[in-house]
């Protein structure tokens, strides 16, 4: 009764699905719980950069500790989508080039209260899947 | 300049949000890397459902693995929506519980997802909406 197929996306597709939407969901470890919150993000080269207040998401860049963030779109009435996983180490930016690039690309974070750091995190590794109709 | 504010929901809300979606995202740990994999759910007696074949998901539910199940609901272009997470322990159905599943209206995602079905409990709630506010404060 499937109408509808997997497929696995390359690392290359991966990256270029990322850049068709702006809100993502970042995944956190904190003592051994996974935690999910959404972001609005954009891609710089193979990164993902989030503006982030202080809380998990913010100490695990602080700690250089992983990170993962993913990205699907699902449509309910074909049940087609896709989803990609990205996973790497995060850091705070502070160098000029990457806040200014951060500063042209006009984003914003959810949470508009307070002062917000710029998180990036590498793409080191990257997964996507898609269900394509048959 | 920002315009909005960030809401804390209560868990009633939190709850009636939940229900009301049918795609959400388990968040686990696999070799201690955070993992985020969208599946097609439902929520029955308390808990969260859904379908899943070899894989994370199953692994984490035969380990009782404490997992997070996060649903949400963002429009970025008007700068509104909202985030449910629910954090629980995930153990797989069998049997009987298995049997009460087949008259949910649960699909899996995945084509050829599998049979096996895991169920988080709901024991910690938290959701926040982002709500547009007429005036910038900054």
């Amino acid at each position: 009764m499937d109408m509808t197929h997997l497929r696995f996306v390359s690392r290359e597709a991966s990256l270029t699905l990322l850049r068709t939407t702006t809100v993502g969901r970042v995944a956190v470890t904190v003592d051994g719980v996974p935690h999910v919150v959404p972001v609005n993000y954009r891609v710089l080269g193979e990164s993902i950069v989030f503006r982030s207040g202080t809380g998990t998401k913010l100490g695990t860049a602080v700690l250089g500790r992983p990170m993962s963030f993913q990205v699907d779109r699902v449509d309910e009435a074909t049940g087609t989508g896709w989803s990609v996983l990205v996973s790497g180490t995060s850091r705070v930016v502070d160098d000029e080039e990457t806040l200014a690039a951060v500063e042209v690309s006009d984003l914003r974070c959810f949470d508009p209260s307070g002062k917000h750091a710029v998180v990036q995190l590498d793409a080191l590794l990257v997964s996507g899947r898609e269900i394509a109709a048959s | 300049m920002s315009v909005g504010r960030l809401d804390e929901l209560d868990r009633d809300e939190c709850l009636r949000l939940l229900q009301a979606q049918e795609v959400g995202r388990v968040g686990l740990s696999i070799d201690a890397l955070p993992v985020v994999l969208p599946v097609h759910y439902v929520v029955s007696r308390g808990r969260i459902l859904f379908r899943t074949g070899e894989g994370g998901k199953l692994r984490a539910a035969l380990r009782n693995a404490v997992v997070c199940f996060e649903v949400d609901e963002v429009d970025a272009a008007r700068r509104e929506g909202w985030s449910v997470v629910v954090t629980g322990t995930a153990r797989e159905l069998g049997g009987a519980s298995a049997a009460e599943v087949e008259s949910l209206p649960l699909e899996p995602w995945m084509p050829a997802a599998g049979d096996h079905v895991v169920a988080i409990s709901v024991d910690l709630v938290s959701g926040r909406r982002l709500a547009r506010r007429p005036e910038a404060a900054c």
